[in-house]
């Protein structure tokens, strides 16, 4: 009886694999282990400025390392799938989602100091542009920013509203429609929250100023808006001091102070490049370490060293 | 039995090459990383890990797809369903033109982020084909086959075990098939959710420019979806190549 | 045996009735033919009878039983079906495809397999060559073969066949139209036949029943439907030569010529040329022990003296048929041999009589005339 047998066969197999398949699904659901469990995205996992630099500097290990999508680390930390994620300092979800920020004390993580990058020959042309965005430099200090991305990010805004806003606030500008009589100039921008509206409120100020202004922003990755500088196909964008060190400058060891940085990067990218570095923000986008603040409260955890000592004698997640 | 025996080579020489030359690969690369940064993701620890939690994700997510799909492929043909048959039918074509990563997404909304989620997305994304193919496999036999074997006083549990089934399995084998390659490609986007495997490696790679880590999650990926697919090859022809005469 | 009584079918989704209150008697042990052009309702009518279809109204009774009062699998199991698309099992071997009802019946192995060889040889394929073959490995012929003896596996008293021999070349058609006939003959099954070859229909059929557009038009036996078809639809469809077809039905007993004269072995010479000149054929048959026909003289064969009685004179006789053969096979017989007339003998070769071209011819006309 072949046809008997064969579909016998044809049942077993289709069983088989499904018990091969399921049992062996069973056998180690890794799934949300309990712990000390680090959420990281996959850029920070290999970095040497990233987690494996942190752990052998502060001299500790997380019990499971899960990586994931750099957007949903706050997500996940906020609804308890990991203990600590890794983040950047000036997400607006930070304060939104309650979570807090361990202080860098061995200063480990590189600094990112924000400041407007402006080719050479547009600064000629147009010297008056550095005073125009240096005037916007000072304002914008940690908190500041934080609150201007989660004005984008949590409470859903448009980033052109909340960089208007922030300026008409500050008196930056006055709100009259703009008359341009001089440019044009370019701006360009990377394509997350705080770029934008970094790129916006250059833009806004240029025109109060009476430049015509081509908005380039949310152009694309590092890489991309630095090559549209460096093609000429922008003038201005804002650029974080230690990407500049590490990725277009080349240097392999990062700088963890941010004078020192900046005035490193400042020197070395006129002369190499002709690109002018104004003023640089007081707010330092780094990686950050975050933690639930309730977690956080509960174990007394304000810096990272506070954490690797918990970690190290044995404390388990609250 | 005796088949295999003698065939085994086609059984288990060819798959155990496949993982040779896979572990041959990984050997050079952890050993050859060319620089820190790819050293440091490329640890046997860490390649073995992803690969594993690859497997883990494909199998479950493909076990909970033929055990679905297959018996709701069957379903979907008896007399009194076959109207909704072409509705589903159609969903089920629309449903595959969704990126697997709008799934994800999708999913992630809901359901949080972790292995349960990659596999419930996967799960979804594969019972597709298998779905489908029965369902086709089973609609496309003659009538006259079933008429004749009705006429003969076969009942409807006979019929469908003893002349749809063997008539439409290697159709249905066809979807499990597609789904396994499908399932193993689609399982490297897990990664963006936390579900872990292969796609650690290559978004890795990705984010920090190192082309040998990109390297080293893509060739494993498409060699288990080789080994996978191949495996299921020899299990269909040995089911069905057993007439001598042919 | 079977009995349909004023039974309707209309499929769902059409106001047409594919079968149109048609009632019909079929006897135990009777080949009855449902005959009629595409679409008037033969398969349909069929397929009521195992229920692959249920009517609209009406009743169908097998044996004693109404239908919709059997259990649908015991009915099935016990009618052979034979459907028009041949329907076998293509991932199946040819002997597992014929062992299908057996199985179904829990028989023995042994008893299977013995089954299957016997019912392979009888429609003319050699298990051993076939049996482990694939049906994509058979002709159409041969398939058909196939499909014939899987129905009859379980040797049910009933048989559906839907254009059992559609698919063949008319000469393999012919034989298996005999072959046919041989087995009902032994097994006097009552059978079911559609066609709509009406050649077909009035060689196989004892009763004929004719339909057009669902409705049963005339049911008859085939000589009956020749001679006095109901109306113009029947009369078109059985067609011109009549007459002719009639031939096919007619044996060569119905028409025998007893008058005729023959010696024996040892009848003298005398005798013979008596006999010889007196006779109209100008020839004697020469009778042995118990009537065997052993041969014929003629006026030539007599002119050269040889010995003294008939044995010594007598020639072979080819022009022979049996006394079931039709008047068409006779007629056949005459032509190939360029003879006027026949020898006709039973079974054991006894002499019975003889037929004249004349005699068939006699035959044809008297029909002409009836029309
Ligand atoms: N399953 C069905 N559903 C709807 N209509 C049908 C179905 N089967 C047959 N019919 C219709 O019923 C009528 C009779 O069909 P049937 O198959 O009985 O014809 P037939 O006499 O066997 O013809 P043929 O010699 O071509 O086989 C046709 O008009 C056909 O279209
Ligand atoms: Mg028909």
């Amino acid at each position: 009886m072949v046809d008997g047998k064969l579909f016998k066969s044809f049942a077993l197999v289709v069983l088989s694999l499904f018990m091969a398949f399921s049992l062996f699904g069973c056998g180690n659901d890794a799934d949300v282990s309990d712990g000390w469990v680090f959420a990281t995205d996959h850029e920070y996992s290999v970095r040497p400025d990233g987690y494996p630099g942190l752990t052998e500097l502060y001299g500790f290990e997380f019990d499971d390392v899960e990586i994931m999508d750099l957007g949903i680390t706050y997500g996940a930390l906020r609804d308890g799938q990991v203990a600590v994620a890794m983040g950047f300092a000036t997400d607006g979800r930070i304060s939104a989602f309650d979570l807090v920020n361990l202080e860098d004390d061995k200063y480990f993580h590189p600094v990112y100091n924000c400041s407007p990058n402006v080719r050479e020959e547009v600064l000629d042309e147009y010297p008056e542009i550095a005073d125009i965005l240096n005037e916007i430099v000072p304002l914008l200090d940690e908190q500041t920013m934080s609150s201007l991305n989660a004005a984008v990010d949590i409470d859903e805004k448009e980033p052109d509203e909340v960089a208007e806003e922030f300026l008409l606030d500050n008196g930056l500008i006055s709100g009259a429609p703009p008359e341009p009589d001089k440019g044009p100039v370019s701006v360009g921008s990377k394509e997350f929250t705080e770029q934008l509206l970094l790129g916006q409120m250059a833009i806004m100020v240029l025109e109060e100023e009476g430049f015509e202004v081509d908005d380039d922003t949310g152009l694309g990755g590092t890489a991309i808006v630095r090559e549209a500088l460096e093609g000429e196909e922008i003038d201005i964008y804002w650029e974080y001091t230690g990407t500049a060190w590490m990725a277009h400058l080349e240097h392999e060891d990062p700088i963890t102070e941010p004078q020192e940085c900046y005035d490193k990067v400042r020197e070395e990218d006129l002369e190499n490049n002709g690109i002018v570095w104004l003023d640089y923000t007081d707010f330092n986008n780094t990686y950050t370490i975050m933690m639930r603040q309730d977690d956080a409260d509960e174990l007394g955890i304000v810096t990272i060293s506070d954490l690797a000592d918990v970690i190290n004698e044995g404390t388990p997640v609250p | 039995m005796q088949m295999i025996i003698k065939n085994w080579f086609r059984w288990l020489g060819v798959p155990l090459i496949l993982i040779l030359i896979s572990a041959a690969f990984v050997i050079y690369v952890v050993n050859n990383p060319g620089g820190a940064m790819a050293a440091r993701s490329l640890t046997y620890q860490n390649v073995l890990r992803y690969l594993r939690e690859h497997v883990h994700l494909v199998f479950v997510a493909l076990g909970l797809a033929t055990a679905v799909g297959v018996p709701a492929g069957i379903l979907l043909t008896r007399p009194k369903l076959r109207r909704i048959g072409k509705v589903v039918e159609n969903i089920v074509n629309v449903g595959q033109t969704i990126p697997s990563l709008a799934i994800l997404a999708l999913f992630y909304v809901y359901l949080g982020l972790g292995f349960r989620t990659g596999v419930f997305a996967l799960w979804l994304y594969c019972i597709l084909p298998i779905l489908r193919n029965t369902y086709a496999g089973i609609k496309s036999i003659e009538p006259g086959i079933i008429e004749a074997a009705l006429g003969m006083g076969m009942n409807p549990v006979k019929i469908l075990t003893r002349i749809e089934l063997p008539l439409s399995y290697p159709v249905i084998m066809a979807g499990i098939r597609t789904a396994v390659v499908i399932c193993v490609g689609t399982a490297t986007m897990a990664t963006f959710i936390g579900a872990g495997g292969l796609g650690d490696l290559i978004v890795t790679g990705l984010s920090v420019r190192r082309t040998i880590i990109i390297l080293t999650g893509a060739f494993l990926s498409a060699m288990l979806a080789i080994i996978l697919d191949y495996i299921l090859g020899q299990v269909e022809q040995y089911l069905t190549g057993r007439d001598v005469n042919s | 045996m079977i009995k349909l009584e004023n039974v309707t079918k209309i499929f769902p989704g059409s106001d047409i009735p594919a079968v149109d209150n048609l009632s019909l008697d079929i006897k135990e042990g009777e080949v009855c033919v449902l005959v009629g052009p595409s679409g008037c309702g033969k398969t349909t009518t069929m397929k009521m009878i195992n229920r692959i279809y249920d009517p609209t109204e009406g009743r169908i009774i097998l044996g004693d039983k109404d239908i919709m009062d059997t259990n649908i699998i015991q009915l099935r199991l016990n009618i052979g079906y034979v459907i028009q698309e041949i329907g076998l099992f293509p991932h199946l071997s040819i002997e597992d495809n014929v062992a299908t009802v057996p199985r179904e019946l829990k028989w023995p192995k042994e008893k299977v397999k013995q089954r299957v060889d016997e019912l392979l040889t009888l429609v003319g394929l050699e298990p051993e060559i076939y049996g482990k073959r694939r049906p994509s490995h058979l002709s159409g012929g041969q398939r058909q073969r196939v499909g014939v003896a899987r129905a009859m596996a379980a040797d049910p008293p009933v048989m559906l066949m839907d254009e059992p021999f559609g698919a063949v070349d008319p000469i393999t058609r012919n034989r298996l139209q005999n072959e046919f006939l041989r087995l009902q003959e032994q097994l006097k099954k009552t059978i079911v036949f559609v066609t709509h070859d009406i050649d077909e229909a009035i060689k196989m059929g004892d009763k004929i029943a004719a339909m057009q557009e669902g409705r049963l038009i005339q049911y008859s036996d085939p000589d009956e439907l020749l001679s006095t078809p109901k109306n113009e639809f029947v009369a078109n469809l059985v067609g011109r030569n009549r007459s002719i077809k009639r031939l096919h039905l007619m044996h060569t007993r119905d028409v025998l010529n007893n008058d005729v004269a023959y010696v024996k072995l040892k009848t003298p010479l005398e005798e013979i040329e008596q006999k010889v000149k007196d006779s109209k054929l100008r020839a004697v048959m020469v009778l042995g022990d118990d009537n065997k026909l052993m041969g014929i003289i003629s006026k030539e064969d007599i002119k050269r003296e040889k010995g003294e009685v008939a044995a010594d004179y007598y020639q072979e006789i080819l022009n022979t048929c049996t006394d079931d053969a039709t008047l068409n096979d006779a007629l056949s017989v005459m032509l190939s041999y360029g003879e006027g007339f026949i020898a006709v003998t039973d079974g054991q070769e006894r002499f019975k009589g003889i037929i004249t071209v004349g005699d068939i011819f006699g035959v044809v006309k008297d029909d002409a005339n009836d029309n």
